[in-house]
Formats: structure tokens, C-alpha cells, sequence
């Protein structure tokens, strides 16, 4: 038997993740054998499974990974794809904030708390957020503050406060600070006008900075020492929420937030090379793909409304958030927007670089889309075509790309300033640098274009 | 009994994060909390004696209000 301990799952000793033959368990420690039990008996679970809150688990009747610790063995429900907060759109990260703060609620309605609020905590499965810590909750001690707050603030508060008011960008900020951004940073980067008034901020982010300093090195009263009824703490959970409720975002001047309306692709076009897409996929039966470029996810559904788990990236912020609020408002299943940079991908972080996997480390999966993208690529990036071509073939047995020629006015953009460099950029050079790696399984023009989708197969 | 619940706090909550809880649970009751924290620590300055927090209400699962 194969026993690994998940690399991130170190933090807290109430228990933690190990795999045994492929299949993922969690171990609970005698340690937190009461908590759990009171998790259990008070209903919470049963109440946060039943919203789709939290990750349900069956207890597993197999040998723990240490025994000398445990008091159980639990094997949670899959998640589909594990995203981070820095991969998330704005409404991602708000709807993540607000399920912690309403879970933290409804504990507490049961005598439980929250004794965490890390972002990484929180997943998205059909286009919802989920907790997937089921160790997160502690008996609520009457009179005690909530220890998760400051993680909250830093995880959650400040990175959407960063994005709302000053810059979009601070959204992937957090690849930085795993644990979150440092308050005082926020401090120091948002605008003056949010230390008045009554958005909360000026409390939970400069105050909160100011005290941390302050009382950097000074010991803790034992958690308050009784100071705060369960009233005032939900007071200020409902505060938080306000809070929260108040950042928004509004993408404007998107680059490709309006690409569909500003293509030089017909209504018919469109429909056709979805069909073409749609039919690969067909021919292909990924049970996984990842839509590289994916833009507001239109070539997405193609895999998602086929049942097919797809991952839909693209570096553009707006576009991502308008695909996510599609799939919410929808209700749509087997589709998770990412804000990914292709060219600079989220990297291994955290202890060892193993606690947050790469992206490419979360492949392979069976099929890629990369529509409309290589020109990005070939021409933005400058990257050789036989290179975007080994990445593909690393992340997938199969893909579809949309090879643009020069002559396509969105290549002529790219080029209009700069000087052409790029001889082998024509269909001759496209099919010998992919052919190294795969084969071509299909080409079919793209009608109302100068484009041609390939269907690529790993050699 | 042992503080097991001490125990199983794996996060340093911080002292500040903890204080910042009680103002932002309510301006009234904050002021009101912030001057019970600070009238303690007022008076065992003029007593010349060392500061002790209060006592927690109960150290036990907080089963009643649960």
C-alpha cells in the first residue's frame, strides 16, 4: 500500500489528507476526536452538507495512515479541479468570503465555530463555492473572539478591497503572500477616503493593521478572556458581510471582455466552429479538458453540456468574471473559470514549492482547446511554435488548435506595431513544429475566415 | 481540566486581531469593552501590581447556548 501525505495538509494537527492507492482519505486525530464528535452530533454537518456548503465525506473503514493519532478515517467527495484564490475571477473570490462568514454564522448557531478562514479552503464544483476542510470547526467557547478573524481580513478582505477600489491586478497579489495580504499593505495601498465612514474598512483592514503593530509581540488574554458575547461576534460577522457585499467590480475598457462582438467572426461562423469543436469532442470523449484562451467560455460549453469536466482559462479578468457569473446565474454544471496567464502560469508556492501545485501540475488531462490562441502566443509572446506545441502535448492527449494566419486583421493587429520577425509563422511552419509531437487527425477550415482547426492527436 | 480547546488553536489568532473583534463587534459595546479591557490595566498601574486578564466565563463547551 501506498501511503502519501497530501504536501499542503500539514497545518493544522486535527487531522489531514493522505492518499492510499489513488483513492484520498483524511485522517482525524484522537486530538480532535470531541470537536468532531460535537461537529457531528450538533447537526452542523448534516445542515452544511445539505446546503452544498461543505464537502461530504462517508467514514472509511480502513486502516488509518498513523493509528497511534487517529480517531477516525474519513474519505471526502472528489473535487473536481483544486483552484486557488490568486486563479479566481472578483465574484469568485467575494462568493468564497461570503459562504466562510455565513458557515461561520450557522456554526456558531450550533455552538461551533469556524477556527480557520483560509481561502484555500474553498473550492468551486458547478459553479459554487464549497469548503473542503471538514476539520475546520471548533467548539465555540462562550466569550471568545473568532481566531480565523485575521486570517479572514488577509485572505479574503484585502484582495477584494485591493481589486474594488484601487486595481483589478491585486487580485493575483496573493501569489505572493500565501498567507494572504499583509494588512499593513493594504493599509498603505488603498484609497485614504476608506479609513472614514462606514464600509467597515477602516476598521477591519487599518485599524486591524495599526493594532497588529501595536500589539506585534504582546501576549493574548486567552482569546479575550470572555469579553465578547456570541451576540456582538455575530454583529460582527453580519458587519463583515456588509462589508463584503459593498466591493464590487466592474469591468470596463475590457480587452477581450467584448471579443465575440468585436471579431471579424459572423454569427454563422461562430455556430460553425462550434459544431467543428463540438464534433471533436464527440470523436475524442475526453472525460477532462482544459479551454486555454477560453475568453467568456462560448467553446467551453461545447465540452461542459457534453458532461465533460472543463477547466475555461483566460488571462483576462473581465472575461473570466463574466463566464463565472454565467455559470452561477445558470446554474450550469462541469464548468470552472479560471483567470490563468498562459504565458506566465500560476508556479508551484508555498513550503518546499509543494503546498500549491503548478498549474501544468494539475494536468494532464485528455483534451485541450487552444482557439483563437496561438497567434498570442507565436506572435504577442514570441514564443517558437515548437514550444507552445511540447506544452500541449504535455498537458494533453489531445487538442484542437485554431491556427490564425498572418493574413487575419486580428494577426494584423498584433503585428501593425512591430516589426514582422516571424517567418515560420505560416500553416507550412505550424504543421511541421506540431507534427513533431502529434499527429493531425482532422483540418477543417474555419468558414467565413482565413483560420483552420486542427485536430491534434499525442504521438 | 486541561485547556484542550487552548490546544487545538492552531492559528495564532493575534492579540491585535482579537482586540480589533471587540471594536468591531459594535461601537458602543466596543467603547464599553475597550474601557473594561483598559480600566484593569489602569488600575494595576496606580496599585503598582502587574496586570491580570479576567478569568474566562467558562473554560467548558459552551453546551447551553449551543
Amino acid at each position: 500500500m501506498s501511503n502519501a501525505r497530501v504536501s499542503s495538509s500539514f497545518r493544522d494537527p486535527s487531522g489531514y489528507l493522505f492518499t492510499r492507492n489513488s483513492v484520498l482519505y483524511r485522517q482525524v486525530n484522537q486530538s480532535y476526536a470531541k470537536a468532531f464528535d460535537k461537529f457531528i452530533s450538533s447537526g452542523l454537518y448534516d445542515e452544511l452538507t445539505g446546503r452544498g456548503w461543505l464537502v461530504a465525506h462517508k467514514e472509511a473503514d480502513v486502516k488509518a495512515d498513523n493509528p497511534e493519532l487517529a480517531y477516525k478515517v474519513l474519505q471526502p467527495d472528489l473535487v473536481p479541479f483544486i483552484s486557488y484564490p490568486y486563479e479566481w475571477s472578483f465574484s469568485q473570490l467575494k462568493d468564497a468570503a461570503l459562504l466562510t462568514l455565513e458557515i461561520n454564522k450557522l456554526a456558531l448557531s450550533k455552538g461551533m465555530i469556524l477556527k480557520d478562514a483560509s481561502a484555500f479552503n474553498i473550492q468551486f464544483v458547478d459553479g459554487k463555492p464549497l469548503l473542503i476542510d471538514t476539520l475546520s470547526f471548533d467548539s465555540y467557547r462562550k466569550g471568545s473572539a473568532w481566531d480565523g478573524y485575521r486570517q479572514f481580513c488577509q485572505h479574503f478582505l484585502a484582495p477584494l478591497a485591493l481589486a474594488a477600489l484601487v486595481d483589478i491586478r491585486f487580485m493575483q497579489l496573493s501569489k505572493n503572500y500565501i498567507d494572504g495580504i499583509p494588512l499593513d499593505l493594504a493599509s498603505s495601498l488603498l484609497p485614504g477616503k476608506t479609513r472614514f465612514g462606514l464600509s467597515g474598512l477602516n476598521v477591519h483592514i487599518h485599524i486591524h493593521a495599526k493594532m497588529q503593530q501595536q500589539y506585534a509581540d504582546k501576549q493574548s488574554a486567552g482569546n479575550n478572556a470572555g469579553l465578547l458575547t456570541k451576540e456582538a461576534l455575530i454583529n460582527m460577522l453580519n458587519g463583515l458581510i456588509q462589508t463584503v457585499e459593498k466591493l464590487t467590480w466592474q469591468p470596463k475598457g475590457t480587452e477581450w471582455g467584448e471579443y465575440y462582438s468585436a471579431t471579424n467572426y459572423s454569427d454563422e461562423s461562430l455556430k460553425q466552429k462550434g459544431e467543428l469543436v463540438g464534433s471533436f469532442i464527440e470523436k475524442c470523449k475526453p472525460s477532462s479538458l482544459w479551454d486555454l484562451g477560453a475568453n467568456n467560455g462560448l467553446f467551453s460549453r461545447e465540452a461542459a453540456k457534453r458532461g465533460i469536466f472543463t477547466v475555461a482559462s483566460d488571462i483576462d479578468h473581465a472575461a473570466v468574471e463574466k463566464n463565472y457569473l454565467t455559470v452561477r446565474s445558470q446554474g450550469e454544471k462541469n464548468l470552472l473559470p479560471l483567470v490563468i496567464d498562459l504565458t506566465n502560469p500560476s508556479p508551484a508556492i508555498g513550503w518546499a514549492n509543494s503546498e500549491r501545485e503548478s498549474f501544468s501540475d494539475r494536468g494532464p488531462v485528455d483534451m485541450l482547446l487552444a482557439l483563437a490562441l496561438i497567434h498570442h502566443l507565436a506572435i504577442s509572446n514570441n514564443l517558437p511554435l515548437e514550444s507552445v506545441a511540447e506544452f500541449f502535448a504535455a498537458s494533453a492527449k489531445w487538442t484542437v488548435v485554431e491556427f490564425v494566419p498572418k493574413s487575419d486583421s486580428q494577426v494584423q493587429r498584433l503585428l501593425a506595431t512591430r516589426k514582422d520577425i516571424f517567418d515560420h509563422y505560416n500553416e507550412e511552419g505550424f504543421e511541421e513544429a506540431f507534427t513533431r509531437y502529434f499527429s493531425i487527425i482532422e483540418k477543417k477550415p474555419v468558414s467565413g475566415s482565413e483560420r483552420t482547426l486542427y485536430l491534434l492527436k499525442k504521438k | 481540566m486541561p485547556n484542550i480547546l487552548f490546544k487545538l488553536n492552531y492559528l495564532d489568532p493575534g492579540s491585535g486581531s482579537l482586540l480589533v473583534q471587540l471594536i468591531a463587534a459594535g461601537l458602543v459595546g466596543g467603547v464599553g469593552i475597550l474601557f473594561k479591557v483598559f480600566w484593569g490595566r489602569i488600575v494595576a498601574f496606580f496599585k503598582g501590581e502587574k496586570y491580570v486578564p479576567p478569568a474566562p466565563e467558562s473554560d467548558e463547551d459552551d453546551e447551553e447556548e449551543a
